[in-house]
């Protein structure tokens, strides 16, 4: 039994049990084995592997599910090698790990070094102040790639700029067909692209005061643009204003 | 030569009555020189303040030009601004980050596939510290979302562009015993990733990059 007490007191360090996984732990048991990761034993990382669970439930770790399934998926691997091979014939070989089980951990170890990289980078960073003034240079390309979010607001601001119409009915009953349509705004909208390049967010309303219904149609319509990717929302880093500009 | 030496303060001194990084195009545009012309003075003055080992250096982070303090002085300066300095991210935190940055775009499924656990509670804790953001969908049944490093990254790590990172070790490249954390602090920081594909990266990061 190679798993040592120290073992189980450097998993315990970690931060929890969420952020060590299943392959940590078996890269750990290699590494206490101090060979190769290409000789190690297949039957004994299973066996060492189900050990660490039942020791490791003993001190109440709490266990998740992915340490059950690799533990089964050991198992089978397990079960696997041990079928009779026609082709070979030795007696007592004992099988390696198989390739992409290895192949996994190796590259699970190569991030988890990249991570301890970062970690120093992450230190010494933050120890590392920039000046804090509140000039501006007059960046007028600083444009930011706008989110859902920032659209909804931007709508929502000219929807209460447009508070007088509070009283008028968002869909006529009456009228039947409505006269704004998404059709027709996205038509509206790609045309002025093709004209201008860019168009401001304002600009997509034909007049000072829009109804609440062309407000309703531009805005699924500039979401339809995106969506079918005709152009990009951008808006400016400092004075957040919104604009559409062709891809 | 004269005027050659005004404009080169005249970027020094834009850059000290900056606090964010300024871009090339800014900086040019400001002083009314072409931009050819502004990035060879910048690197005069990044070279300046290098053979100078003072305080602070200008440095090329995240797109842009700023001043920062040394990091010489790193650990010291964290210790006088305590209450200043940034927290440090958890382990795990910097393990799935660091995944996402090399491998991005990435899905959540190709992420808890290399980290053996599930991932969904690290990336929205990195996407709340913005460092990570939502970079498009997958063409495959199920269009998952694709992660990617943000802007904010860069200036968390003081990179200028994601080529900067560290290039990552090939654990098959290590002898066994050199699965030390000494052997990784060795390789050069400066040296850019051959491996590192830029082109599977979205339109957006080509940029950065």
């Amino acid at each position: 039994m190679s798993q040592s007490p120290e073992f189980i007191v450097r998993w315990q360090n970690q931060d929890g049990g969420l952020t060590e996984g299943p392959l940590t732990v078996l890269w750990s048991l290699i590494d206490s084995y101090k060979v190769d990761i290409f000789e190690v034993s297949l039957s004994r990382i299973t066996s060492d592997f189900i050990q660490f669970l039942r020791t490791s439930q003993s001190l109440s770790i709490e266990l998740t599910s992915e340490f059950a399934v690799m533990a089964s998926h050991l198992v089978y691997l397990k079960s696997k090698a041990l079928l009779p091979d026609p082709g070979f014939e030795e007696e007592d070989y004992d099988p390696p790990l198989p390739k992409e089980l290895v192949d996994k951990l190796l590259e699970h170890k190569k991030f988890q070094m990249a991570g301890q990289r970062l970690a120093e980078l992450d230190r010494l960073t933050a120890g590392m102040f920039t000046r804090e003034t509140n000039q501006v240079l007059d960046e007028t390309e600083v444009w930011l790639d706008v989110s859902l979010v920032d659209l909804i607001s931007a709508f929502n601001s000219i929807l209460e700029q447009e508070s007088s119409n509070e009283m008028e009915d968002l869909v006529p009953i009456y009228e039947g067909v409505s006269q704004y349509s998404v059709e027709d705004k996205m038509a509206y909208l790609q045309g002025l692209l093709e004209k201008n390049g860019e168009i401001h967010f304002m600009d997509l309303f034909e007049t000072e005061k829009p109804e609440k219904k062309e407000i309703v149609a531009a805005f699924l319509a500039v979401l339809e643009v995106v969506k079918i990717r005709v152009c990009k929302v951008i808006q400016h880093a400092v004075f957040g204003e919104i604009k559409i500009v062709k891809v | 030569m004269e005027e050659r030496t005004y404009t080169k303060g005249l970027l020094e001194a834009l850059l000290f009555l900056s606090s964010d990084p300024i871009k090339l195009s800014a900086l040019a545009k400001s002083a009314g020189i072409e931009k050819t012309e502004a990035r060879e003075l910048l690197d005069e003055l990044i070279l300046d303040y290098q053979e100078k080992e003072g305080g602070f250096l200008l440095r090329e982070i995240a797109g842009g030009y700023q001043f920062i303090t040394n990091q010489k002085y790193s650990e010291i300066l964290a210790h006088i601004f305590k209450d200043k300095k940034r927290e440090t991210l958890s382990r795990g935190t910097l393990d799935t980050l660091a995944i996402i940055a090399y491998k991005q775009p990435i899905t959540l499924t190709e992420l808890d596939e290399i980290r053996g656990v599930s991932s969904r509670a690290m990336v929205a804790s990195l996407m709340s510290k913005k460092l990570v953001k939502a970079v498009g969908q997958k063409e495959v049944p199920g269009r998952p979302t694709l992660y990617g490093t943000t802007n904010e990254f860069l200036l968390h790590f003081g990179l200028s562009k994601l080529t900067d990172l560290p290039t990552p070790v090939e654990v098959k490249e290590l002898k066994f015993e050199e699965f030390t954390p000494e052997s990784i602090i060795v390789t050069d920081e400066t040296e850019m990733n051959p491996d590192f594909d830029t082109s599977t990266l979205p339109d957006e990061l080509q940029e950065e990059v």
